[in-house]
């Protein structure tokens, strides 16, 4: 009798190791379009006690995943997370100077506002031609406007979306704190860490060990740690001027953040919210300036021109500025444009009356169009095309370099149905075969009995 | 090496993105006729097509501006004809007087002759005077006729600005052609002389003066000088006529090659475009088919 209870025991164990297995596999099979989930792999151990008992145990366990591949994958997440904050702020700026052809940019503007100069000087009598001139004039410098307050509102953009991704960043933090408590107890919780580790890794460039029992430190590209066994911190944002990211430390009892700040902007680098730092810190005051540089010198070059015209009848030069510099904004003179008639286009000589609106001060303004500051016009919205482009090539090869390690990283720990079919099978036959061994001892104790 | 589904479908639904971004791309391209949407897509060809739409935009303007100066010149040189002619028939007048002796026709003649001159001085084209100068917004003569002429005085005779240089190419000026003082001051001061010579010699009917004969050949004398004056002014205004229509042939000259350059920059090659059309739709129609199948994957025919 010895022996059949042996071989029940041993039957029953093959019974229950496969019906985890079928489980497991199922699970797989369920979880096949789950991004996050690794698969579960069951592992099956001779579990033996001499003379009595020679069965099977199985450890249902997680895929691993290629941990070089893993954190190459974080990195390249962060890359282009960055680099998409980066190249839609840009590619929304470069929106303000419309399509080429559209002739909406400033240098396309300025152009067509030097041309009706060049009209007027042939017509200077014409008061429409006097209109047309300077309202071509008014939206050459709109276009500069257009295009300063489209950068500075992507600035404005860019700090509501780092307050929110620091939010955002801070929530995951405090999740990944509270997962570590578990994450050796539960299976489920190592698939909310890796979820929770890959959102934060587009959100800012990090670095993360594990441990054996599963759990994981998440620390900054210079190691100060952001969350980890131990405790967690909480990101800041300041805005202005600075433009400053700061880290301190959380009571995890209380959620009370420390007063202590560190300054980490130079070590965000990467992430949706290193872009969005480097965007409004780097890029965006660089084409800024170019923009506004290029306005500055038109002004001067018009103004500096314009200085030298006389009105109708006068014996001097203009003493009104023709373009109008105030609050860092740039318009025609409201009262010529209320009034074309003063427009000074006349080029007075040896003191004599300009008197007669001779065209020559316009003819003078048109030649503008091949001055220096007409080329920097150029060269800046050349520059913002130029910035957008580079942006959003490196961003779709970032996306794909990203995508690449996200499939290889799959390839491991993703699952297979092919591979699951299979295996079912296995575990199946296996169950079946376990389950005629304990109907034959049953069959065998029958047989005894009725011997008896 | 293993493939995940997930994975799998991953890289099949990037290709089918690819191929219908690819598509839209030159969809774009074929309706716009455009190679790209953006400056930045230009690169640094975008420096060179900005420069090659302002040359175009310029010197369309200044096209125009050399069309409207050529219309203006032509006018005043049509005014500078009129004003030779009435010059000429004087002098013509004043032969015949001095030959028969008779004086009887020789005032109604020099008032036709001033108000033919007042009335080409005072043309206007598209509401422009075009012997004003600069300041072409009124009539440049204030007299209508010769009565008028001789009680004003010459200064206030003329009412007009600055001669007149007018822009017709980038950076190139050439003359707007005379004013009315120009063309006709010293015809005006001529009648003038024959009014006040009216009133010192007798008025001039019937047979001639010795004084009065001596005047009318003194006067057919300097006639000959404002006729010459004024054949000299024409010329000047023919050299600006041929000035301003070579600007505008320059300027289109300029226009089409910049034009030129602008295209070759940011037109598409249709039939490039197209054939890619073509591949990006077989390519997006592959790919439709392999997610479909990828997708449609499932255990449940085989349990």
């Amino acid at each position: 009798m010895g022996g059949l209870t042996v071989a029940l025991n041993t039957a029953l164990s093959g019974l229950f190791a496969h019906q985890q297995a079928i489980a497991a596999t199922s699970e797989n099979i369920a979880n096949v379009n789950s991004a996050d989930f690794s698969r579960r792999e069951a592992n099956f151990f001779t579990d033996a006690i001499p003379n009595q008992f020679a069965g099977v145990s199985v450890e249902i366990a997680r895929a691993g995943s290629n941990r070089f591949l893993q954190s190459a994958g974080f990195a390249a997440q962060a890359d282009a997370g960055a680099l998409n904050a980066i190249a839609d702020a840009l590619a929304n700026v470069e929106a303000s100077l419309g399509a080429p052809g559209d002739n909406l940019d400033f240098a396309n503007a300025l152009n067509e506002a030097y041309a009706s100069f060049a009209q007027l000087s042939a017509a200077p009598n014409s008061i429409a031609a006097r209109a047309v001139a300077i309202a071509d004039l008014d939206a050459a410098f709109n276009a500069f406007s257009r295009t300063l307050d489209a950068i500075d509102s992507e600035v404005s953009a860019s700090d509501a979306r780092i307050e929110t991704q620091t939010a955002r960043a801070n929530a995951l933090l405090e999740n990944i704190f509270i997962l570590n408590q578990i994450v050796s107890d539960e299976g489920g919780a190592g698939d909310a860490i890796d979820a929770a580790v890959r959102e934060l890794s587009t959100l800012l460039n990090i670095s993360v060990s594990r441990a054996d029992d599963g759990r994981v430190t998440v620390a900054t590209a210079d190691g100060q740690v952001l969350a980890g066994p131990g405790g967690f911190s909480a990101l800041s944002f300041a805005g202005g001027v600075s433009g400053q990211i700061a880290l301190a430390n959380v009571d995890p009892e209380t959620g009370v953040v420390s007063s202590a700040q560190t300054d980490i902007t130079a070590v965000v680098t990467a992430g949706e919210i290193g872009g969005l730092v480097q965007v409004r810190n780097s890029e965006l005051p660089v084409l800024r300036a170019a923009v506004a540089n290029a306005a500055q010198l038109t002004a001067d070059d018009i103004n500096n021109a314009y200085a030298l015209n006389a009105s109708v009848g006068a014996t001097g030069p203009a003493t009104t500025p023709l373009i109008v510099v105030a609050n860092g904004g740039f318009s025609v003179n409201a009262s010529i444009a209320a009034d074309p008639a003063q427009l000074a286009i006349a080029r007075p000589t040896a003191g004599q009356p300009g008197g007669a609106n001779d065209g020559s001060g316009a003819g003078a303004i048109a030649a503008l169009g091949d001055a220096p500051s007409a080329g920097t016009a150029a060269d800046a919205v050349t520059q913002i095309g130029a910035a957008s482009q580079i942006a959003g090539e490196r961003r779709a090869a970032a996306e794909v370099f990203a995508n690449d390690l996200e499939t290889r990283r799959l390839s491991e720990s993703g699952v297979n149905l092919d591979e699951e079919l299979s295996n079912l099978i296995l575990f199946q036959r296996a169950y079946n075969a376990n389950a005629r061994v304990i109907a034959a001892v049953d069959e065998l104790y029958q047989t005894v009995l009725n011997i008896l | 090496m293993r493939v995940s589904d997930l994975g799998l479908q991953q890289i099949l639904f990037q290709g089918f993105q690819q191929a219908q971004g690819a598509a839209q791309t030159r969809q774009i391209q074929l309706s716009s006729g455009d190679e790209f949407q953006t400056y930045g897509e230009y690169g640094a060809d975008a420096l060179r097509l900005i420069s090659a739409e302002g040359v175009v935009t310029r010197a369309n303007a200044f096209e125009t501006a050399a069309s409207a100066a050529l219309t203006r010149l032509e006018t005043q040189g049509v005014g500078l004809e009129l004003i030779g002619e009435a010059i000429n028939e004087l002098r013509a007048t004043f032969s015949r007087t001095l030959a028969t002796g008779n004086a009887e026709l020789l005032f109604p003649d020099i008032e036709n002759a001033a108000q033919r001159t007042v009335a080409a001085l005072n043309v206007d084209f598209g509401g422009v005077f075009v012997f004003g100068g600069a300041d072409g917004t009124t009539p440049p003569v204030t007299a209508a006729t010769l009565e008028e002429i001789a009680a004003t005085p010459l200064s206030s005779l003329f009412n007009e600005g600055d001669r007149l240089n007018l822009a017709v190419e980038e950076g190139v000026f050439i003359d707007g052609g005379p004013r009315a003082s120009d063309a006709a001051s010293g015809l005006f001061a001529e009648f003038q002389t024959f009014a006040e010579a009216q009133e010192a010699l007798g008025p001039f009917s019937g047979n001639l003066t010795d004084e009065q004969r001596a005047f009318l050949v003194d006067a057919a004398s300097r006639l000959g000088a404002i006729s010459d004056a004024l054949i000299q002014e024409q010329g000047l205004s023919a050299l600006a006529q041929g000035q301003a229509a070579d600007a505008v042939e320059r300027n289109a000259r300029a226009r089409d090659l910049a034009e030129i350059v602008a295209a070759d920059i940011e037109d598409v090659d249709i039939a490039e475009a197209l054939s890619l059309l073509n591949q990006d739709q077989l390519a997006i129609q592959a790919s439709a088919q392999a997610l479909a199948q990828a997708t449609q994957l499932s255990l449940l025919n085989f349990i």
